[in-house]
């Protein structure tokens, strides 16, 4: 299909490959330590950490809304400095002015931007492609809404469609499950296949245990370093989650599923 | 008198149709940039821009002798984009807000140019007529000026219209994209001041604020989308011109007064039909 055609870069190489980054901002100089990771094309990752464990400052480091010193970051072996028009940004809900005059088919048509390029407006091609995005999301009938006019489920899903319009190989979404219901986060994961089905890697940060360990192929924990990264029943430990957040656990929704991993782990 | 008299016999002088013509550029871009400045929240950075304009305007009218018809446009294009560019330079201390920032330059060039001023004989009526606009002294020249102004202003944001939208919505992805951000945020400015210097003598420096926010945000109140509402508030913004000209022509009150009244009784409109609407809806539900 047009609107997934690939980009020119070497699908041989880690979608994502971050080494030895450290960064941090103002305030907290050393969010980040010495982290090294690779994940493959089309897998999804979710990342787990208490508040203030550097997971949106990786995102941002990714994207490129950080500058970091130390360690390096590429996309499908493209450094990450030339690459970022490949990496989609979905971020967390509440830095979004959802009073801005704006509908749901604009903010997919901003994913357009780079590609309509400088001093022009959208084509044919464009609306074309936003049209067929906002079917396949199922965001056709909501076209004209503003995007205050949504329901949470749906706002999210709209970041995503720009991810998609914007051709991210790469989409990183800082706490989409944040403040929804079941409901939501049934639509939410049902986007996430569809991307997931088109070879789009996924990197999603969550407080949700339960969600990371049913729909990810790696959980991934951070907490100023990292602290595990593998699939659910490797990563999502006892001891690992103990690192993380410290003695006081979270509460797990469904007990079972991480005494099965504890089990396996033992 | 019929009413095709009432608005022709003001047309019989050439300085007055320069003078509706004035209103109506000046109605417009103002409404257009407005948006802009509506949508970011930068109401405050409008209001002081304007302000701050004053010493290069100043400057401007002492060198051509104290001449209101002079060319004031330069220096207060001058005036402006320095204010806009030390207003984002004092902006990246951490420990001073954007607003006292913005706060500490408009007085600093508004007292300035109080005291270019001041070395005027005739500083009272200059004065007058800067902070309030003479729409009667409008030469050629100046309405030409003017007219080129409105054109760089609007062709500037019909070509980066898409880039201006994604700044002002989503920094992030602008940012994400490799956009020139920090570029693209200096130039909106600048048409701001640009738009403040070309409206300068139709409504003066103290009603300035209005035509920028005004006709912008009762656009926003009737539509959803940036650019529906840059075409509703360039709408509002022209017929308040003309209006506004007209009732400063019958009443004798400023213009700069007459439009800004127009544009809040077409605010009041707004608002009030709006809120009967939701109600009769509320009712209906």
């Amino acid at each position: 299909m047009s609107i997934f055609k690939r980009n020119p870069i070497d699908l041989s190489q880690p979608a994502l490959l971050v080494e030895h980054l450290s960064t941090g901002y103002p305030g907290n100089p050393y969010a980040l330590t010495d982290i090294c990771f690779s994940i493959n094309g089309g897998e999804r990752v979710a990342v787990i950490g208490p508040n203030g464990a550097g997971k949106s400052t990786l995102f941002k480091a990714i994207v490129g809304l950080l500058q970091f010193t130390h360690g390096h970051i590429s996309i499908y072996g493209a450094d990450c400095y030339s690459s970022h028009i490949y990496v989609g940004y979905v971020p967390q809900q509440s830095e979004i002015d959802w009073t801005f005059p704006v509908s749901v088919y604009d903010v997919v048509m901003m994913g357009r931007n780079r590609h309509i390029g400088w001093l022009r407006w959208p084509s044919k091609s464009d609306r074309a492609i936003v049209n067929d995005i906002l079917d396949h999301l199922s965001l056709a009938d909501l076209a004209s809404r503003q995007i205050s006019e949504l329901s949470g489920g749906q706002r999210r899903r709209v970041f995503i469609a720009r991810a998609l319009a914007q051709d991210a190989r790469v989409l990183l979404l800082d706490e989409p499950f944040s403040g929804v219901d079941q409901h939501a986060e049934g639509e939410i994961v049902e986007a996430l296949e569809i991307l997931t089905r088109h070879g789009i890697t996924i990197l999603l940060s969550t407080h949700h245990l339960e969600t990371a360990a049913l729909h990810f192929d790696k959980v991934m924990i951070l907490n100023g370093a990292l602290l595990a990264y593998g699939p659910p029943a490797e990563a999502l430990t006892q001891q690992s989650l103990r690192d993380a957040f410290g003695p006081a656990l979270p509460i797990f929704p469904h007990d079972d599923d991480l005494l099965l991993f504890q089990q396996r782990d033992a | 008198m019929d009413i095709v008299s009432l608005l022709t016999e003001p047309l019989s002088y050439v300085f007055i149709q320069r003078g509706l013509l004035a209103l109506v550029i000046v109605g417009g871009i103002s409404a257009v940039v407005g948006c802009f400045v509506v949508v970011r929240g930068m109401s405050f950075l409008g209001d002081a821009l304007a302000h701050a304009i004053l010493p290069g305007v100043a400057l401007s009218y002492t060198a051509s002798g104290g001449n209101v018809a002079g060319n004031l446009f330069l220096g207060g294009l001058g005036a402006g984009i320095a204010s806009a560019l030390v207003i984002a330079w004092l902006s990246r201390n951490r420990e001073l807000k954007e607003d006292s920032a913005i706060a500490i330059v408009f007085v600093t060039m508004f007292a300035l140019g109080i005291a270019i001023i001041s070395t005027q004989s005739s500083y009272a009526v200059d004065l007058t007529h800067i902070l309030f606009g003479s729409i009667n002294g409008v030469s050629q020249d100046d309405l030409l000026a003017m007219a080129a102004l409105a054109a760089v202003v609007l062709l500037a944001i019909l070509l980066l219209y898409k880039e201006f939208l994604l700044v002002s919505f989503d920094l992030s992805l602008a940012h994400s994209m490799k956009l020139p951000v920090q570029l693209l945020k200096i130039l909106l400015l600048a048409l701001i001041a640009v738009t403040i210097v070309a409206s300068l003598q139709a409504v003066g420096i103290a009603l300035m604020l209005a035509l920028l926010t005004t006709p912008a945000a009762t656009a926003r109140l009737l539509v959803k989308r940036l650019h529906h509402m840059i075409v509703i508030a360039c709408l509002i913004g022209t017929v308040s011109g003309v209006a506004g000209f007209y009732a400063s022509y019958y009443f004798d009150i400023p213009s700069g007064a007459c439009i800004v009244l127009t544009l809040s009784a077409i605010f009041g409109l707004v608002i009030a039909l709006r809120s009967t609407l939701d109600r009769l809806r509320e009712r209906g539900a």
